[in-house]
C-alpha cells in the first residue's frame, strides 16, 4: 500500500515472540495511522474492563501514511494504550525520528503485548527482532538510558526510552526519544514499564512506497519552500513555544500557583526572550522539520548544581512548572523540566501534581513528616524533592503518583476542588475560566484535559469571551482538524504557527497514497476517529458520559482573583450551556454518549454489541 | 493614508470581511495599535506585527502605503 510500510509487528513480551503481520487495506483506508490505528486496534484489543497495567493490555506504537516521507514535519509516531491515569483511551504524540526510523525498519505500527519477567530492550534492526537484556538500564534516567543505549548499538539506532518513574508505574510517566522528545501525556510510559520494557530501539534502511513519486516530490519541495517563505517563519523559530508565554499572560490564561489565578507577575524572566537570551545553545528540530521548535539549552547558573543540559523548556513547562509552581527564573524552570526529563515524568502533569502538593501542604492537608521536609511554592528545591518522592514512590509521593485526581480521593479535606484536572489528566498550559471554547475544549478532549486536540482561546478573543453561545462549533472543527494530523503522521506546528495552508496536505494525500480522499473525506475519517475514541471511554469507564466532562470546583466556583481575567468564571449553568451545544451539534444524547444512529452514519456499527445498554 | 492589514495564520479568519488582507484609508498619522481599532481588529489577537520584516511594537507610526504583517498568538504545542 502506497505510504505504508505494509506491515504491523506484534510482539508478545511474556513468551518473547514477535509476529509481523500484513497491514491490512481496511485499517488503513478507514483509519489512515497514528491515533486512528491506535483507536481501532485499542477497541478491538484491549480486553474489556481490564487493568492497564495488565500483561494483555495493548501498547500501540502508530506512525502514519505521511510519516517518514519528503514533507515538512513528517515525523510524528502515537504512543497509546488504555491510560493508567484516566482508565480510559491514551495517547501521546511525539516528534524526533522514530516515526520514520520504523517505517524504515518496515513497520506502521507495533502491538506490544505481554510482560516481560526481566526487563527488556526492544531492538528492531529492520527485518531481525531482539530482546536485548535490560537490566543494565533498568533503574537508570531516560536521557541516560538513550546515552548508554546509542553507545551499545549505535548512533543510528533511533530509541525510546522510560525513566524510573515508568519503572514505578507512576501514572502520569512518559516516554522519551531523541534526549528531549516526549510521548508526554496519559502515563504509556507506567504501562510500558508494567512490561518491564525499558526501551525500544529501530534501525531500518528500508524505503517507503509513493503513488506518484515525481508529482509527490515537486509538492514536497513545494510545501518546504513556501514553509520556509511564510512571514511568520522568523517570528515562530526563534523562540519555538516558549513565545506565547507573554501573550498567554497578557489575556490572563497563565496557570499560575495551581490555578489559583491566571496572570503570573514574573513571566519576563520565564519567556521565549528569556531563554534565548540566557540559556539556550542550538535550535533542535525533527525528521524533516523547517520551524525546529526545540530549544537545546545549558543549564550552568544555578547556585548548588551541576551544569546540565536539557530541551526546553517548552511552552507548556514555562507554564506547570514555572508559573503553576512559581518558579522565577529561566534557569529553574529548565532545571526542573531536566529533572522530569530524567525521571520520566510529564511535564505538565509533573508541574500540576507538584503545585497540588504545594497547597496541600500550604493549607495543612499534608505535613512536613508526609513530604519530608518544609516545602512551598516558588521553591526549586521543594519542586525538585517532589517530583523525585514521586518517581521514587517514597512517602506522599506513592500518593502524588497516582496523578491529582487519584491524589485529592486520598488527602481528602476538600483537595478534589483544587485538583486541576479532567478525566484524570493535568490540564495544560491554559488556564481557561475567561475562555469558554477552551473551556469546552479541555472538558471534551478525548484524553482529558488537553490542549492539543482544540486550541480554541483566540476564538474566544475574537468572539468574545464572555459569551458561551456558539463557541461549540468551533471546538469541533479543530477537534476533527488538529488530531487529522496525529492520524497522518505529521506535525500540526506549520499549519498552527505559521499558517501553513491545510490544503496542501488536502493535495500531497492522493499523491502518497493514491486514494482520491479529499479533505472533507479526512475530516470525516477524523470524526470516526474521535466518536470510536469516545465509545472506548464508555465501554471502558464505568459510568462514563456527562459527569465527567467537567472541570474542577475551582475553575467553576472561584473567579480569577487577579490580572486582566480577574472577577471572571464560567458557572456551572453557562458549562452546561457549552455541552448542551455540543453534545447537540455531535449527535450525542444529553449524557454526552453518542447515540445508536449517530455512529451507524460513521460506519462505527461494530461497536454497537459492546456497548449494549450503554447508547440509545 | 492607506494602510494594508495581513491577518497571518488562524487571525485570517478573524480579519474584517473574513479576508486575510484589509485595505485601511485613513487620516494620519496612525500607529499600528490605531489601525487595529479602525479596523475592529482586537490587539489582543495580535502577537507580533511586522512592517517591512522587522518587528515593531503597536505604538509604531505607520508610513502611507505600509502592509502590516499581523502574527496571532503561537499555540504552545
Amino acid at each position: 500500500m502506497n505510504g505504508y510500510a505494509g506491515r504491523i509487528l506484534r510482539v508478545d513480551l511474556t513468551v518473547r515472540s514477535v509476529r509481523p503481520e500484513e497491514l491490512s487495506a481496511e485499517l488503513a483506508r478507514g483509519y489512515l495511522g497514528g491515533r486512528g490505528f491506535a483507536a481501532k486496534l485499542l477497541w478491538d484489543e484491549s480486553p474489556t474492563g481490564g487493568s492497564p497495567l495488565a500483561p494483555e493490555a495493548p501498547v500501540i506504537v502508530a506512525s502514519g501514511p505521511l510519516s517518514g516521507l519528503f514533507m515538512p514535519g513528517s515525523g510524528k509516531v502515537t504512543f497509546a494504550a488504555k491510560s493508567p491515569a484516566t482508565g480510559g483511551y491514551g495517547d501521546s504524540n511525539m516528534g524526533g525520528h522514530l516515526a520514520a526510523e520504523l517505517k524504515f525498519a518496515g513497520y506502521d505500527a507495533l502491538v506490544i503485548t505481554g510482560r516481560s519477567e526481566q526487563p527488556v530492550v526492544l531492538v528492531i534492526d529492520g527485518g531481525k527482532v531482539s530482546f536485548r537484556d535490560g537490566s543494565p538500564y533498568w533503574g537508570k534516567g531516560a536521557l541516560e538510558t538513550e546515552a548508554m543505549l546509542k553507545s551499545n548499538l549505535g548512533e543510528d539506532f533511533q530509541i525510546a526510552t522510560i525513566g524510573p518513574a515508568g519503572e514505578r508505574l507512576v501514572a502520569f510517566a512518559c516516554v522519551s526519544h531523541d534526549f528531549g522528545r516526549q510521548a508526554g501525556r496519559t502515563g504509556i510510559g507506567a504501562v510500558l514499564g508494567s512490561k518491564r520494557v525499558k526501551a525500544i530501539a529501530v534501525r531500518g534502511h528500508g524505503t517507503i512506497p509513493v503513488a506518484k513519486p515525481a508529482a509527490f516530490r515537486d509538492k514536497g519541495k513545494e510545501m518546504f519552500k513556501a514553509c520556509f517563505a511564510k512571514p511568520g517563519f522568523k517570528e515562530w523559530t526563534p523562540y519555538g513555544t516558549a513565545g506565547v508565554t507573554d501573550w498567554v499572560n497578557e489575556v490572563g490564561a497563565f496557570p499560575t500557583r495551581n490555578f489559583q489565578t491566571a496572570y503570573f507577575d514574573g513571566h519576563r524572566d520565564i519567556n521565549g526572550q528569556t531563554l534565548k537570551e540566557r540559556i539556550l545553545v542550538t535550535d533542535k528540530g525533527c525528521f524533516a522539520c523547517p520551524t525546529p521548535c526545540g530549544k537545546y539549552s545549558r543549564l550552568e547558573r544555578i547556585p548548588g548544581r551541576a551544569e546540565t543540559f536539557v530541551e526546553g523548556p517548552e511552552y507548556e513547562t514555562i507554564a506547570l512548572l514555572g508559573g503553576n509552581c512559581l518558579l522565577g527564573t529561566i534557569e529553574e524552570v529548565a532545571y526542573a523540566n531536566y529533572v522530569c526529563d530524567e525521571l520520566g515524568l510529564d511535564t505538565i502533569s509533573g508541574g500540576n501534581v507538584v503545585a497540588f502538593a504545594l497547597e496541600c501542604f500550604e493549607q495543612g492537608l499534608i505535613s512536613a513528616d508526609d513530604v519530608g521536609r518544609k516545602v512551598r511554592f516558588g521553591d526549586l528545591d521543594s519542586v525538585v524533592h517532589l517530583l523525585k518522592l514521586i518517581a521514587a514512590r517514597r512517602g506522599i509521593g506513592d500518593v502524588l503518583a497516582r496523578g491529582v485526581k487519584g491524589a485529592a480521593e486520598a488527602i481528602g479535606g476538600g483537595s478534589e476542588e483544587f485538583a486541576i484536572h479532567v478525566k484524570g489528566l493535568e490540564w495544560s498550559g491554559y488556564e481557561a475560566r475567561y475562555a469558554p471554547a477552551m473551556m469546552l475544549s479541555y472538558m471534551t478532549a478525548d484524553v482529558g484535559a488537553h490542549h492539543n486536540r482544540s486550541w480554541a482561546i483566540t476564538h474566544d478573543v475574537a468572539t468574545g469571551r464572555g459569551s458561551v453561545e456558539g463557541k461549540a462549533r468551533r471546538v469541533i472543527e479543530l477537534q476533527h482538524i488538529r488530531p487529522l494530523f496525529d492520524a497522518l503522521g505529521v506535525c500540526r506546528l506549520q499549519w498552527v504557527e505559521i499558517g501553513f495552508e491545510l490544503e496542501h496536505y488536502a493535495e500531497l494525500f492522493p499523491l502518497v497514497t493514491g486514494w482520491d480522499y479529499t479533505w472533507p473525506d479526512l475530516l470525516r475519517l477524523s470524526e470516526r476517529i474521535w466518536n470510536l475514541t469516545r465509545c472506548f471511554w464508555l465501554r471502558e469507564v464505568p459510568g462514563f458520559g456527562r459527569s465527567m466532562d467537567y472541570p474542577p470546583g475551582r475553575l467553576y466556583k472561584e473567579p480569577v482573583p487577579s490580572g486582566p481575567s480577574q472577577g471572571h468564571v464560567i458557572d456551572r449553568p453557562r458549562l452546561d450551556a457549552l455541552l448542551d451545544e455540543y453534545y447537540a451539534l455531535r449527535g450525542w444524547d444529553a449524557n454526552g454518549r453518542p447515540t445508536a444512529a449517530r455512529l451507524r452514519e460513521l460506519g462505527l456499527d461494530f461497536v454497537l454489541p459492546g456497548l449494549k445498554g450503554k447508547v440509545s | 493614508m492607506r494602510v494594508v492589514l495581513v491577518g497571518m495564520s488562524h487571525l485570517a479568519r478573524y480579519m474584517p470581511g473574513g479576508s486575510p488582507r484589509f485595505e485601511l484609508v485613513a487620516d494620519g498619522p496612525l500607529t499600528i495599535a490605531q489601525a487595529l481599532d479602525l479596523a475592529g481588529i482586537s490587539p489582543q489577537l495580535v502577537m507580533a506585527a511586522l512592517v517591512d520584516g522587522q518587528r515593531r511594537e503597536k505604538s509604531f507610526c505607520l508610513e502611507d502605503g505600509a502592509e502590516v504583517l499581523l502574527v496571532p498568538p503561537l499555540a504552545g504545542g
